[in-house]
C-alpha cells in the first residue's frame, strides 16, 4: 500500500516532527510513503473567512499536487474535512469536480486511515504515562471519528488514560476566530486548559496540530507542566523496535 | 398589504407559477406499529409520567369513587367554592359551585382523552369544557376515563388530523401537570400562573 | 445604528460578560447541564436520526410551499372566524396591532412571550400609544422590569441571580422579600393576575400555525400563554409567516423535537391549539382572533442559499450547544435572537453590512449543528455570510491583502519553501526557544493569553529533501 503524507501548512513550518512520527508510524505498519514536494496549504484558512476565491487557487494547487497518490494522509484532520466536505463544492462542474471528488475519497485523517483503512487491531508500542486526549471538532463532527483514537490509545502498553472533561467542547482556535475573536478565543482555550490540567495527565494528545498548538499555547501561558504530542508522536516514539522497551 | 401582493411575493421569491397540485407532504416512517399496550400498562404508565412531572394521578373503579374523591378533598382543604361545569357535576358538590373561576378554589374539568407517554390530558373546550377551571383556580382536578387513554402524542395528533375544521372547538389544551417555571435563577417553580396543583382521577371502568 | 457603532457595541458586550466571572461560571454550569438534560431527553426517541430527518424535511417542504399554506391557513383562520392580517414589515405589524387595540379600546394588554413582537419592536409603540403592556412570562416580566433585551430566545432572564431577582421584585412590590424561588414566583403571580383580569387585549406569539384547519398552536409551561389568550376580549397572535405546517401530523413531528431538543422536556406543560375566536355557547376565551402574519425580510431569503434557515423552529438547542454563546451571552448577539440562529438570521433579516461581525462569532465547531433537531444547516450558512461579506467589501483591506498574498504563496510552492525557509530564519534569534511571549501586531492578539509557536529552522519539506526521504531515521522502507 502507497500513502501520500499530507503534511499540511502548520506542519511543514512549525511541526515538523509530527510528520516525522507520522511517516514512521506508517512505514513501521507496512505502508510506502511519499511526500508529493506541491503541496502547501488547503486553503482552509482562507475559505473559512470568506475568501473564497482565494481558497480555490490553494485548492486547485493542493489537487494537482496530490494527483497521483494513492492515500493520502494528513496529521490534521481539519485539513481533511476541508477537503472532504469542501473541495468538491469550490470546483461544482467537469473535470476539476471530479478531481475534487476523487481526492476527497482517498484523504484520511491518521487515525481513521490506521483504523478504518489499515484495520489496524494492535500496535507494538510501550508509552508510560498519563495521557489525556482532545477531541477536535472538525476530526469529530464533520469525518465522525469518535471512537477510533481511544481504541488505538487503548493498545498501548503502559498508557494512563484519563477521560477529558467536555472533550467535545470546541479548543476555540477556529482559525482566523482566534485573532478575530481573541478574547472570546481566549476564554474558551482557558477552560479547555483548566480541564485538561485537571486530569493530572502529563501528555495531550490530539489530532489536529491546529488545536494542540492553540491549547498547548494557552498550557504553557499558564506554567502547566502538560506535554502536548499528536497521537503519531505517542506511537512512533513508543514503538517496540526489535524487542525493545519502548517508551 | 394585500393577501394577493403577500403571498404573491413569496411566490415569485420562490422562482416558480403558483402551484395548482400540492406536492404530498414527506410523512414520517412510524416504522412496524408496535402491538397496542393493554389498558392496565397505558393507565400505569400515565400516572408514572404524571407523577415525573409533579402532578397526582389516582386511579379509581368508577366515577363514584372520583366524586368521593373530590369530596372528600374539598372538605379536608376547606374549600369554599368550585370551579366545574353542569355537564360534570353531581349533587354532593352542587352546595360548593361557584361558577366563578376567579373565586374557585379548585376547578374540575372531564378529559376527552390522554397520554401515557408523557402525563397528559387533552381538553377539548367545547360548552361543556370551559378553559379556565384548568387554569385560573391554584388546583385543578380532571377526570379521565381510562379506555381514552393512548400511549403518544401521534395518537393524538393523528386522531385529531381526522377532525373536520368546523367540528375544532375554539381552543384544545393539552396539559401536563402543574404550570412550572424555571425562570427565577433556574430553580423550578410551581404554580406560577395556572394551576400548581393536578389531580387527575382515572377512571377504570369507563 | 451604524455598522461601527454595532461592532463596538458587540465588543463592549462581549468584554462585560468576559470579565463577568460569576457569569462564565454560570453559563458554563447551565450548558453542561442543559446538554446532559437533551442527549437524555433526545435519547427516549427510538430513532431520534430519523426523527430528525423527518422534520427537517416537513419544515423544508412547508418553506418550499409557504404560499400555498399561506394561503390555506388564512382561508381556514377566516373560516374559523378569525382575522389575518398580512404584515410586509415592522412597521405594518405595528401598525395593524394599534389599529386593534385602539379599536376596542385598549387600556391595558397582556403578553405571553414572543421573539417576533420583540423584533417588530411592539411595546414601545402600544406604550406610545398610551397603553399599559404587561408581559407575564416570568422571564420576560424580569427583563421588562430591569428594561433590557432578552438574554436567551427561551429563558430571557437567565443572566440574572435569584438575588438579583428578589432585589428587583423588592423594590417593584415595595415589600422586603426573601431570595426564595417559589415566595418570588408567589408575588410575581398576584401581581400579575390582576392584569391578566382586566386586560382588554391580549398579545401572544404563535410556535406553529396548521394550515389544514387555520389553528394557532403555543406551546408554554407556565400557563400565562392560555391566561393571555383566554381571559381578554381580543386575542392578536403575530407569528413569522415561515412558522406553518402543512397538517397535524406534521405537528406531532414538530412539538415531540421542540421541547425535548429545546427545553429537554417530553412536553411543555401546556400546549393550546386554537382555532379561530370562542364559539356560541363556550362560557370563555376571546370574542375576536386577529393573526399577524409577519414577512419581516423572511421572503427576502426564499430561493437563495440561506432558504434552510426558515426551517428553525426556535427551541433553543442552538445556543445551549454553543461554546461561543456561553462564554459571551445572549446581549452580544444585538437585540433578538443570540446564539448560532441569531448569528445567522439577524444577518439577513436586517442586513449583513449592519451585523457584519455576527458570522464571525464563531469557531464553526458544529455544536451546534449536531443539537438541532431540524436540521438547520448552521455552520454552511454561517460560511456563505462570511463569503458574502467579503464579497460585499465588508472585510477590512489588510485581510484582503494578506488572504490573497498567502493564496498566491501557497500556488508556488518553490516560493513556498524560500518562505518558509526565510521565516524560520528570522524566528532563530527573536524566539530562541521556539516560542514567543509576546509579538507585533495582529499577533499579539494570540500573544496576549497563549505563548506563540513559531516557525523551526528545518521545515518539514527540507527535512525530507536532505535526507532523501528518511525522516523516520531510515527505520522503515
Amino acid at each position: 500500500m502507497r500513502a501520500s503524507l499530507m503534511v499540511t501548512c502548520l506542519g511543514d513550518a512549525l511541526f515538523p516532527e509530527v510528520g516525522e512520527s507520522v511517516v514512521t508510524v506508517l512505514r513501521n505498519l507496512g505502508v510506502s510513503v511519499d511526500f508529493p514536494a506541491g503541496q502547501t496549504c488547503c486553503g482552509q484558512p482562507a475559505f473559512n473567512s470568506g475568501y473564497v476565491d482565494d481558497a480555490r487557487r490553494s485548492a486547485r494547487a493542493f489537487i494537482d499536487a496530490f494527483e497521483g497518490s494513492e492515500h493520502v494522509v494528513s496529521i490534521s484532520g481539519s485539513c481533511v474535512a476541508m477537503v472532504r466536505h469542501h473541495y468538491p463544492g469550490l470546483f461544482p462542474e467537469g473535470r476539476d469536480h471530479a478531481r475534487a471528488e476523487a481526492l476527497a475519497a482517498r484523504t484520511w485523517e491518521f487515525s481513521q486511515f490506521l483504523s478504518d483503512v489499515l484495520g489496524v487491531e494492535s500496535l507494538p508500542v510501550t508509552y508510560r504515562a498519563a495521557v489525556t486526549m482532545h477531541h477536535s471538532c472538525h476530526t469529530m463532527r464533520m469525518l465522525g471519528v469518535r471512537e477510533g483514537p481511544e481504541r488505538l490509545l487503548g493498545m498501548v502498553d503502559g498508557l494512563d488514560y484519563r477521560p477529558l472533561a467536555r472533550a467535545q467542547d470546541c479548543c476555540g482556535f477556529g482559525g482566523t476566530f482566534a485573532v478575530k475573536m481573541a478574547a472570546i478565543s481566549a476564554e474558551m482555550v482557558e477552560r479547555k486548559a483548566a480541564h485538561v490540567q485537571k486530569t493530572g495527565a502529563e501528555v495531550l494528545v490530539g489530532l489536529d496540530m491546529s488545536c494542540l498548538m492553540n491549547i498547548g499555547g494557552r498550557l504553557r501561558r499558564r506554567g502547566a507542566r502538560v506535554a502536548v504530542k499528536h497521537l503519531a508522536q505517542v506511537l512512533a516514539d513508543g514503538w517496540r523496535i526489535d524487542g525493545g522497551a519502548g517508551r | 398589504m394585500d393577501r394577493e401582493r403577500f403571498i404573491g411575493t413569496i411566490t415569485a421569491r420562490l422562482g416558480r407559477r403558483p402551484r395548482a397540485e400540492a406536492p404530498p407532504v414527506p410523512r414520517r416512517d412510524a416504522g412496524a406499529a408496535a402491538e397496542a399496550p393493554d389498558r392496565e400498562a397505558l393507565v400505569r404508565r400515565f400516572c408514572e409520567r404524571l407523577a415525573e412531572v409533579s402532578g397526582t394521578a389516582v386511579a379509581v373503579a368508577d366515577r363514584a369513587e372520583a366524586q368521593a374523591a373530590v369530596e372528600r378533598l374539598a372538605a379536608e382543604r376547606g374549600y369554599q367554592g368550585l370551579d366545574c361545569p353542569a355537564a360534570l357535576r353531581w349533587p354532593g358538590i352542587e352546595p360548593l359551585c361557584s361558577g366563578d373561576p376567579r373565586a374557585a378554589d379548585f376547578g374540575l374539568s372531564e378529559a376527552r382523552r390522554a397520554i401515557a407517554e408523557t402525563g397528559t390530558v387533552v381538553l377539548w373546550h367545547d360548552a361543556a369544557v370551559p378553559r379556565a377551571a384548568s387554569l385560573v383556580p391554584p388546583a385543578a382536578g380532571v377526570f379521565v376515563p381510562a379506555s381514552t387513554v393512548v400511549p403518544r402524542l401521534g395518537d393524538i395528533t393523528a386522531r385529531l388530523a381526522a377532525v373536520a375544521r368546523p367540528d375544532l372547538p375554539a381552543c384544545i389544551t393539552l396539559m401536563s401537570g402543574p404550570s412550572r417555571s424555571m425562570d427565577i435563577g433556574y430553580v423550578s417553580c410551581m404554580g406560577v400562573h395556572g394551576p400548581g396543583e393536578v389531580i387527575v382521577w382515572v377512571i377504570a371502568d369507563e | 445604528m451604524t455598522a461601527n457603532a454595532e461592532r463596538e457595541r458587540f465588543d463592549a458586550q462581549v468584554a462585560k460578560a468576559l470579565g463577568d466571572r460569576r457569569l462564565q461560571d454560570w453559563l458554563e454550569d447551565f450548558q453542561r447541564l442543559g446538554q446532559e438534560a437533551h442527549v437524555e431527553a433526545m435519547g427516549e426517541l427510538d430513532d431520534k436520526e430519523a426523527w430528525r430527518d423527518a422534520l427537517s424535511e416537513l419544515r423544508a417542504h412547508t418553506v418550499a410551499n409557504l404560499d400555498r399554506y399561506v394561503d390555506e391557513f388564512t382561508a381556514n383562520v377566516e373560516a374559523n372566524g378569525g382575522r389575518v392580517f398580512f404584515a410586509g414589515d415592522a412597521a405594518e405589524a405595528r401598525e395593524y396591532v394599534l389599529d386593534v387595540a385602539r379599536g376596542i379600546p385598549t387600556k391595558r394588554v397582556v403578553k405571553s412571550k414572543s421573539m417576533v413582537t420583540e423584533e417588530i419592536e411592539l411595546n414601545g409603540a402600544l406604550e406610545a400609544a398610551g397603553m399599559e403592556v404587561v408581559e407575564t412570562d416570568l422571564g420576560a416580566f424580569i427583563v421588562q422590569l430591569t428594561g433590557e433585551d432578552p438574554y436567551h430566545i427561551i429563558a430571557p432572564a437567565l443572566h440574572l441571580t435569584l438575588e438579583q431577582v428578589r432585589d428587583l421584585f423588592s423594590r417593584e412590590s415595595g415589600e422586603d422579600l426573601p431570595a426564595e424561588p417559589d415566595v418570588l414566583a408567589a408575588w410575581a403571580r398576584r401581581r400579575l393576575r390582576e392584569k391578566f383580569m382586566t386586560a382588554e387585549l391580549g398579545i401572544s406569539g404563535g410556535n406553529f400555525g396548521i394550515a389544514s384547519t387555520g389553528t394557532v398552536v403555543l406551546v408554554t409551561n407556565e400557563g400565562n400563554g392560555r391566561m393571555s389568550t383566554t381571559l381578554p376580549g381580543t386575542h392578536v397572535a403575530v407569528m413569522g409567516v415561515e412558522r406553518l405546517l402543512p397538517d397535524w401530523e406534521g405537528l406531532d413531528t414538530a412539538l415531540t423535537l421542540l421541547t425535548r431538543a429545546g427545553t429537554s422536556q417530553r412536553i411543555s406543560t401546556y400546549i393550546s391549539a386554537i382555532s379561530g375566536p370562542r364559539r356560541d355557547g363556550d362560557r370563555d376565551g376571546p370574542d375576536e382572533l386577529h393573526v399577524v402574519l409577519l414577512d419581516n425580510g423572511r421572503s427576502r431569503i426564499l430561493g437563495t442559499k440561506y432558504e434552510p434557515v426558515l426551517k428553525c423552529i426556535r427551541c433553543g438547542a442552538c445556543l445551549d450547544h454553543c461554546p461561543v454563546y456561553g462564554c459571551i451571552g445572549g446581549h452580544a448577539y444585538s437585540r433578538v435572537y443570540s446564539g448560532p440562529i441569531g448569528a445567522v438570521i439577524t444577518p439577513l433579516l436586517e442586513g449583513l453590512d449592519a451585523h457584519a461581525e455576527l458570522p464571525y462569532a464563531s469557531s464553526l465547531c458544529g455544536a451546534c449543528v449536531d443539537a438541532c433537531p431540524a436540521r438547520v444547516p448552521l455552520t454552511e450558512l454561517l460560511l456563505a455570510l462570511r463569503a458574502d461579506a467579503v464579497q460585499s467589501g465588508l472585510e477590512q483591506q489588510s485581510w484582503r491583502a494578506g488572504m490573497r498574498g498567502y493564496a498566491e504563496l501557497t500556488a508556488r510552492p518553490a516560493v513556498w519553501d524560500a518562505a518558509v525557509r526565510v521565516a524560520g530564519a528570522l524566528a532563530q534569534p527573536l524566539a530562541p526557544g521556539g516560542v514567543l511571549r509576546s509579538a507585533p501586531g495582529l499577533l499579539d492578539k494570540w500573544t496576549a493569553s497563549r505563548d506563540l509557536k513559531t516557525p523551526v529552522r528545518r521545515s518539514f519539506r527540507r527535512r525530507w529533501r536532505e535526507s532523501g526521504g528518511r525522516v523516520d531515521d531510515g527505520r522503515g522502507s
